[in-house]
């Protein structure tokens, strides 16, 4: 299997049929699809912009699951907590 | 060609409220930058409140939904709690004010820690991240004491006082690979540590970087096995490197294609990018910007700290042809420099990263597949080879 980029997986995604996923048989793996499932989810619509960490679409802002800047800092470790909470745009000067 | 990256505004700093520390570990980057004698030992309540000012000021210039602030050192405790109270009590002021939320965190060796400590962390909500190097046999090797005394009994004693408590508590450790990760893991397991990190100790081509290519295989065997019925056992590092495989995000800045854009503020105020690349020598990170001169976002027209941006994302010719490119992303960025070239070189680590991203790839392409209802399910590995027509 070669590094798997969200273009390879959304082609092989469509050759495989609406309907497929992504997955894995180890839980561990499996949880870290997560992410890589809403990553599809969001490359797949024209309308999202992704900001690093940062998703809008549908008229809505979400902070990534599992990334936060405390435990993106390698000088600091802490639990991810779900982050798929619905944000306030950022206003004027962005 | 590097990808574009949107910059979003600042919403996080690393603040060094102490300059000095009070254990000597060996492999500390921060004092291999002789320039930090010549700081303040402490963050002065005027710079304290100034920064306050600045992060208010760019909180609501940007209607920021949250910021991110990471108490560091040195060792951050030596600041005291009653300033880390205070400075608590003033972001509380500042999100009713704002209405935006904080997200305050401290990395200590935590030999300070006491219940008035662990009163502050629990009250405050302030994510504690204790460093510490697995078991005491191994932990002592580097953390010892300015008298060469031993801090692991009182690191031990301070994980077990906050797991007491609810706060929200990580641990960091510097790889041995001396010793097989599953002394680390065994270890940290048994003290209720199931989500940890392992770093790999810091160097730079001007140093003689120890082989680490087999611990993080060995580590990832472990993680993998740990996890196949549930997920249990957390390693940043590892599933930082899983995650960049599969196509998504490291949750770790040591690896993985993304700008390094940290902004550090010293105990004087003066804002330098990130703190770790002090490892490529004297003055390496100082620039002429203050919090008493600047803006926080000013930060971006800093030469240095674009500079820094700018050679996490332009990586080296061989970075740049290599198949884990976004995965590995030239590792980190402090681990690449030499004094002939810069940053502009590969990881100091780069023949290990390859080869545990090889390994772990392997593993992978066994246990990811694409499942449809009304089908048997296929390997990425099998469906990347043989495409359906």
């Amino acid at each position: 299997m070669p590094p798997l980029t969200l273009s390879i997986l959304t082609t092989l995604l469509q050759m495989h049929g609406a309907g497929t996923t992504i997955a894995s048989d180890n839980k561990g793996v499996d949880h870290l699809l997560g992410d890589v499932r809403e990553l599809l989810a969001d490359h797949a619509d024209p309308k999202a912009v992704v900001h690093e960490a940062r998703v809008r679409g549908h008229g809505k802002e979400y902070l990534k699951s599992g990334y936060d800047k405390i435990t993106y800092s390698r000088s600091s470790f802490s639990k991810a907590t779900p982050y798929d909470r619905i944000l306030p745009p950022y206003g004027k000067g962005t | 060609m590097p990808r574009e990256f949107v910059q979003t505004p600042v919403d996080y700093l690393l603040v060094k409220v102490a300059a000095r520390c009070n254990i000597d570990c060996s492999y500390c980057y921060w004092f291999r930058d002789k320039s930090v004698y010549a700081k303040p030992k402490l963050m002065s309540v005027a710079v304290r409140d100034q920064l306050l000012k600045r992060v208010e000021e760019q909180i609501i210039r940007y209607s920021l939904p949250e910021f991110s602030i990471l108490l560091h050192g040195g060792e951050p405790m030596l600041w005291g709690v009653d300033n880390f109270v205070r400075l608590a009590e003033e972001c509380r002021l500042i999100s009713n004010r704002t209405g935006c939320s904080f997200q305050l965190s401290v990395t200590t060796n935590g030999v300070l820690i006491d219940e008035n400590w662990e009163d502050c962390f629990e009250r405050y909500g302030i994510h504690v991240t204790i460093s510490m190097d697995g078991p005491a046999y191994i932990h002592d090797i580097h953390r010892h004491t300015f008298q060469g005394g031993h801090t692991h009994a009182l690191v031990l004693r301070a994980l077990r006082r906050l797991q007491t408590r609810r706060i929200s508590l990580g641990v960091l450790a510097v790889c041995n690979p001396a010793h097989h990760p599953r002394e680390f893991v065994d270890f940290f397991v048994g003290v209720g540590v199931d989500h940890f990190d392992i770093m790999f100790p810091d160097a730079t081509f001007e140093d003689d970087p120890p082989h680490v290519a087999q611990f993080y295989c060995d580590l990832f065997d472990i993680w993998f096995d740990a996890n196949r019925e549930e997920r249990k056992l957390e390693i940043r590092s590892i599933e930082s490197i899983i995650a960049g495989l599969l196509g998504g995000r490291s949750k770790s800045e040591a690896v993985g294609y993304s700008p390094q854009e940290h902004c550090t503020i010293l105990t004087d105020g003066s804002m330098e990018p990130l703190d770790v690349l002090r490892i490529a020598g004297d003055g390496s990170t100082q620039t002429s910007f203050s919090i008493f001169h600047n803006a926080i976002e000013d930060i971006k027209g800093e030469p240095r700290w674009n500079a820094v941006r700018h050679a996490s994302l332009n990586l080296s010719d061989k970075c740049n042809k290599c198949q884990f490119f976004e995965a590995c992303g030239g590792g980190y960025l402090p681990h690449r420099f030499s004094k002939r070239n810069g940053f502009a070189n590969p990881s100091a680590y780069c023949d290990d990263l390859y080869t545990i991203m090889s390994y772990m790839q392997s593993a992978l392409g066994k246990h990811v597949y694409l499942d449809h209802p009304s089908r048997n399910r296929v390997s990425i590995g099998d469906a990347i080879a043989y495409p359906r027509a």
